[in-house]
């Protein structure tokens, strides 16, 4: 299970940076773009840009995935770690209200507490979403420190 | 690379002004991500990355060389994905030297120079680089405005403040027009010139513009701040988007202290609040360090290479007017006493009380605080005799023979407190004004009634 604290993190506003492996073994870094914790604790359905094709790639059939969620203000931040099902293109009404919640409420973060134009936010929304289910195993802290990379929680 | 793209083409990601994030990965296909505190452009075809927090990312690499940084174009929010190689770790060298500079520089915004410092630098050789959006452009007014650049127009217009700079007959000239002629000529509206106290331990601020209050006296402890540590390292220290270099550094402080390792502290940031950007460049003459002067604008990256060149040129004049100004006052023969004019009536009505504290020079106008050290006691000696004898012309020989101002005997800095005091006075409103009648001297202006306390430690007045 995640701490409500670690729950409201990831569903808030966040910043959310996602990593995939591809068949080759490189990394690739790119943005998520809404994470919801599902009721069983151990699950998240994370959005992602449908066009991204380097994350869609390496997530087809499935694939490692780490997703980190850092809140704007504080600059607190988890690492999740697990397994992500392949992403589908979603036009799921919930879905895509979900993703513009997030980038609404991210993007008022940024413009609050940075004073960067929205104009210029607007630039990272993406023109279409996938979706897919992280089973998480692990549970990073990741707030910039000496801490940073400490486990938080290990879900069996 | 791909997309034709360079990493000149990435400069202004680099600064550090919107977060990057690195992807690594393990042997075994198990991916890492974190945050970067600064990314810097070695060559063309290599960056380095700062190593501080990075247990993780530096297991995978020595498993697997390969990484993923995102950087974003702040000022048009452009979107990079460049993927990396690495290469080597080096924890000594030109480039570990400019990573750690930028990262001491975050560190000294709060006070963490002992416990934020770079550990190692990581070199990358760039395998690709990948714009991972097209968007629209963004609109001009929509946006943040980058560095201006080079400018073919700057060296005639420092030409011409030189010129400006090379007629001022006094210190107090010189310190306006060098502040008015960034402004007017070259376009930095917010600055700030700071001067090295007599101890050489803290920069005082003698000049400001472009701000609501103009802070002259504020100070700042070598080795403090960007100001302070562009005054320590006798080089120019740059940052971009202070708000997210801020939150970082209060996130890494917290953090710390949660550990138990070092309370940090907030070094106050003078003056604007709303400031993105801060360039501070020494002003030095005959290799000594004279003072430092700040640039500082709303812009998240508003300052580049360009900009510490143009400022360190500017900082070069002042230095090199200041230290021939304090040489040339320090020669200047003039009568051991000034002429011993009575103080004019005053038909003032009001009564001013002064209040001083010999502990450490501070002085009170009515509650309100004034100034303290030098200028304090020299503010102290000049109304005790203008009390006592009734005098008001005075000269800076005299004075700065008064032992109780406690000047050091090189080096004392006399001439440039008496105009800090000065400024700080008109700053004020205060019914006390100094004015120059010629080369070393001056006249104290007294337009109320005084009332004159000063406390020792057992804060008796007497």
């Amino acid at each position: 299970m995640f701490d409500p604290q670690t729950a409201a993190l990831l569903e808030s506003g966040c910043s959310i940076s996602v990593a995939t492996v591809g068949p080759d073994g490189a990394p690739n870094a790119s943005r998520g773009y809404g994470l919801t914790v599902l009721a069983d604790g151990v699950h998240v359905r994370l959005l992602l840009d449908a066009d991204d094709c380097a994350a869609m790639t390496n997530l087809a059939g499935g694939g490692a995935i780490a997703v980190i969620g850092a809140s704007v203000p504080t600059l607190r931040a988890v690492q999740l770690k697990g397994r992500a099902a392949e992403p589908v293109a979603t036009s799921d009404a919930a879905d895509l209200d979900r993703a513009a919640r997030h980038m609404e409420s991210f993007f008022t973060e940024v413009n609050s507490t940075e004073g960067t134009p929205l104009a210029l936010l607007e630039r990272l929304r993406p023109t279409a979403f996938a979706v897919c289910t992280v089973t998480v195993t692990e549970v990073f802290d990741q707030t910039p420190g000496p801490g940073a990379g400490s486990p938080l929680r290990t879900v069996p | 690379m791909s997309d034709d793209l360079d990493l000149r083409d990435l400069q202004l990601c680099f600064e550090g002004a919107v977060p990057a994030v690195i992807a690594t990965a393990s042997a075994d296909g198990v991916p890492n991500i974190t945050y970067l505190s600064r990314v810097r452009m070695v060559d063309r075809e290599r960056v380095a990355l700062s190593n501080q927090f990075f247990s993780k990312t530096a297991r995978n690499l020595a498993e697997n060389p390969r990484a993923s940084v995102l950087v974003i174009d702040p000022c048009t929010f452009d979107q990079y994905r460049v993927t990396l190689l690495y290469e080597r770790t080096e924890r000594s060298g030109p480039t570990f030297d400019r990573l750690r500079d930028d990262v001491d520089t975050v560190a000294a915004l709060h006070g963490l120079q002992d416990v934020f410092c770079l550990r190692a630098a990581d070199i990358y050789r760039v395998i690709s680089i990948e714009k991972t959006v097209q968007r629209a452009p963004v609109p001009e007014q929509a946006g943040w405005k980058g560095p201006a650049g080079p400018d073919p127009a700057t060296g005639p217009r420092l030409a011409e403040l030189s010129a400006r700079l090379s007629r001022c007959g006094d210190l107090n000239t010189l310190v306006e027009v060098t502040l008015d002629g960034l402004a007017e000529l070259l376009g930095y509206q917010h600055t700030m010139l700071l001067l090295v106290d007599e101890h050489g331990q803290r920069l005082y601020t003698i000049a400001s513009h472009g701000y609501d209050e103009e802070g002259v006296g504020s100070e700042v402890v070598l080795g403090e701040g960007i100001v302070g540590m562009a005054a320590l390292r006798c080089a120019p220290q740059r940052v971009g988007n202070l708000f997210q270099v801020q939150k970082y550094t209060r996130a890494v402080g917290r953090a710390y202290a949660e550990e138990g390792i070092g309370p940090g502290h907030d070094i106050p940031m003078p003056l604007l609040t709303d400031i993105q950007s801060r360039l501070a460049v020494p002003a030095m003459a005959m290799g000594h360090l004279l003072g430092v002067l700040v640039a500082e604008s709303p812009q998240p990256v508003a300052f580049d290479q360009t900009d510490e060149a143009t400022l360190g040129v500017v900082a070069a004049l002042v230095a090199g007017a200041v230290d021939g100004e304090r040489a040339r006052a320090a020669d200047t023969a003039s009568p051991p006493h000034g002429a011993m004019h009575p103080a004019p009536t005053v038909a003032a009505v009001s009564t001013t009380r002064i209040r001083y504290f010999p502990v450490d020079g501070s002085t009170f106008i009515d509650g309100d605080y004034l100034i303290k050290g030098v200028a304090g006691r020299i503010l102290w000696s000049l109304l005790g005799q203008y009390e006592s004898e009734g005098r008001v012309e005075f000269t800076n020989r005299e004075v700065r023979l008064d032992r109780s101002l406690e000047l050091p005997e090189y080096r004392d800095n006399f001439e440039n407190r008496l105009i800090l005091l000065k400024r700080r006075l008109a700053e004020r409103g205060a019914p006390i004004r100094i004015e120059k009648t010629g080369r070393g001297r001056f006249r104290l202006g007294v337009t109320t009634n005084l009332r004159l306390e000063s406390y020792d430690r057992g804060e008796r007045p007497r």
